[in-house]
């Protein structure tokens, strides 16, 4: 704009746009030119891409192989995606695309901090864990010291008073004691998704390296729970 | 007050102290006296994944001497000299000086704790120190741990002592089944007059691991004397 022109326009009187009036008020808001610019363009772009599809439908060539042909399909007159099995979960994808690897490790060992705290006051043993150890006893040729142990265990056992126990607080406290293991497996369980997260941007960094002459070959496909591994060449260093 | 703990616990040899950064707890008992006691963290010691496993015996009563074969830092060895209690001897064998001076802290405190800064392949660098023992503990991870075991059995462990060791199969045979090292390790043990009573493995709290507990038979021979 030249210079004459805006300070021409310094002094001119901004003409507002005006609203609806009031005896027209029950057909609502009044649309404002800015608003129906983007309506207008919202319009035309759609009608152009509509315009176009039908041009490439019509220019299509049946007897041409294109990939798009297997990779999906037609049911009930809709278009779909054929499903392939997802290497990364949404959060996964999510977090490795906001989120660094710096980020991700700081996570990692914060909450390995808090799995190692809690795991040193809850060690499992009112718990029904899945894993369960091997416990074997070799046959014994002639003793049976060790039973007549146990058994005096069981006898003490039984006849010992047990002390009174406060059974409110023991109801507090059990309540408290699950609520910290269900706290101790969900941060089990995001430990272990951090540590999928971080594995497969490590791969990925390491992939896009450009020092990389030649290229790793994949071993083994990456999956929701596991990244994917590769085997570089041996690079002799000078 | 509650506390939501659930936890292994040690009656405090020294209370007022931890070892490790432990959490202590004290409770006031019948006669109102204060006891303290220090939780034992079974991830972090097989003895007391063990325990937790549920094996029957450790053989170490109050008052009982254990010998106990790399020792590291001295966590798990403070546990055990809670166990043997202020009656109780823990000879502990650790070769790595510095590991070997946490240990030196940790029985400058406790009493029963003999720490013995040597190789456990040469038990005779350090039998001057060590008594008969009533038994051996080895957490060595080693691949010819049987053999330090059974050298050291024969030097220091009573007629019809026991021993308990922890056994990480990775350390022995990194390439064979967990299953098979235990049971040839086993073997070794049995060849050397241990006698293996009961093996338990540490799951939830380590991975192809196992404690083999048994006792001690020398030969005939030596038993007529
Ligand atoms: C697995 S760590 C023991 C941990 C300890 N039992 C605990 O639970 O706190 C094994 C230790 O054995 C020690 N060690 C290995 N070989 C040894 C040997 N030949 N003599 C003495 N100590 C040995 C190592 O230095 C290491 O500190």
């Amino acid at each position: 704009m030249s210079v004459w022109k805006k300070t021409s326009k310094l002094n001119q009187k901004t003409h507002r746009e005006r609203h609806q009036p009031e005896d027209r008020k029950h057909l609502g808001l009044l649309e404002k030119h800015k608003d129906y610019v983007k309506r207008a363009t919202d319009y035309n772009e759609k009608k152009e891409t509509l315009r176009l599809l039908q041009k490439r439908a019509l220019n299509k060539n049946p007897d041409e192989f294109y990939y798009h042909m297997i990779n999906s399909k037609i049911d009930k007159g809709r278009h779909h995606e054929r499903e392939t099995e997802q290497e990364d979960t949404p959060e996964q994808i999510q977090l490795m695309r906001t989120q660094d690897l710096k980020y991700i490790n700081l996570k990692r060992t914060q909450e390995s901090k808090k799995i190692e705290r809690l795991q040193a006051q809850l060690h499992l043993s009112s718990v029904n864990h899945q894993v369960k150890n091997k416990h074997i006893y070799f046959p014994k040729n002639h003793e049976k010291v060790d039973q007549k142990n146990g058994a005096q265990d069981l006898e003490f056992l039984a006849n010992v008073e047990l002390p009174d126990v406060d059974v409110e607080a023991l109801k507090e406290v059990s309540k408290k004691r699950k609520h910290m293991y269900i706290e101790l497996g969900k941060r089990v369980k995001r430990e272990k998704e951090l540590s999928v997260i971080q594995q497969k941007i490590q791969i990925k960094k390491h992939l896009e390296n450009k020092k990389n002459t030649l290229k790793p070959t994949r071993v083994k496909k990456g999956y929701k729970d596991s990244a994917p591994v590769y085997k570089w060449k041996y690079e002799r260093k000078r | 007050m509650g506390k939501p703990e659930d936890a292994l616990v040690t009656l405090n040899l020294v209370p007022g102290s931890e070892v490790y950064g432990e959490k202590r707890i004290s409770v006031e008992n019948d006669g109102g006296e204060k006891v303290e006691y220090r939780v034992w963290n079974p991830f972090r010691s097989k003895l007391a994944a063990a325990i937790l496993g549920g094996v029957d015996q450790i053989h170490m009563p109050p008052g009982s001497k254990v010998l106990y074969l790399g020792a590291a830092s001295g966590t798990t060895v403070s546990h055990v000299s809670d166990v043997v209690g202020p009656e109780g001897l823990v000879y502990a064998v650790e070769f790595s000086h510095r590991s070997g001076r946490d240990l030196i802290n940790v029985a400058k405190k406790r009493t029963n704790i003999i720490p013995i800064i040597e190789d456990a392949r040469h038990p005779h660098k350090y039998r001057m120190l060590v008594g008969i023992v009533d038994t051996i503990f080895a957490d060595v991870a080693q691949p010819d741990q049987a053999r330090i075991v059974a050298i050291n059995a024969h030097h220091f462990l009573k007629n019809g002592g026991h021993f308990v060791i922890s056994i990480k199969a990775s350390c022995i045979d990194s390439t064979a089944q967990p299953e098979a090292v235990f049971a040839s390790e086993v073997k070794k043990l049995q060849a050397d007059k241990l006698k293996p009573q009961e093996q338990i493995t540490l799951e939830p709290y380590e991975r192809d691991h196992a404690v083999v507990v048994g006792v001690y038979r020398p030969p005939p021979k030596q038993q007529a004397q």
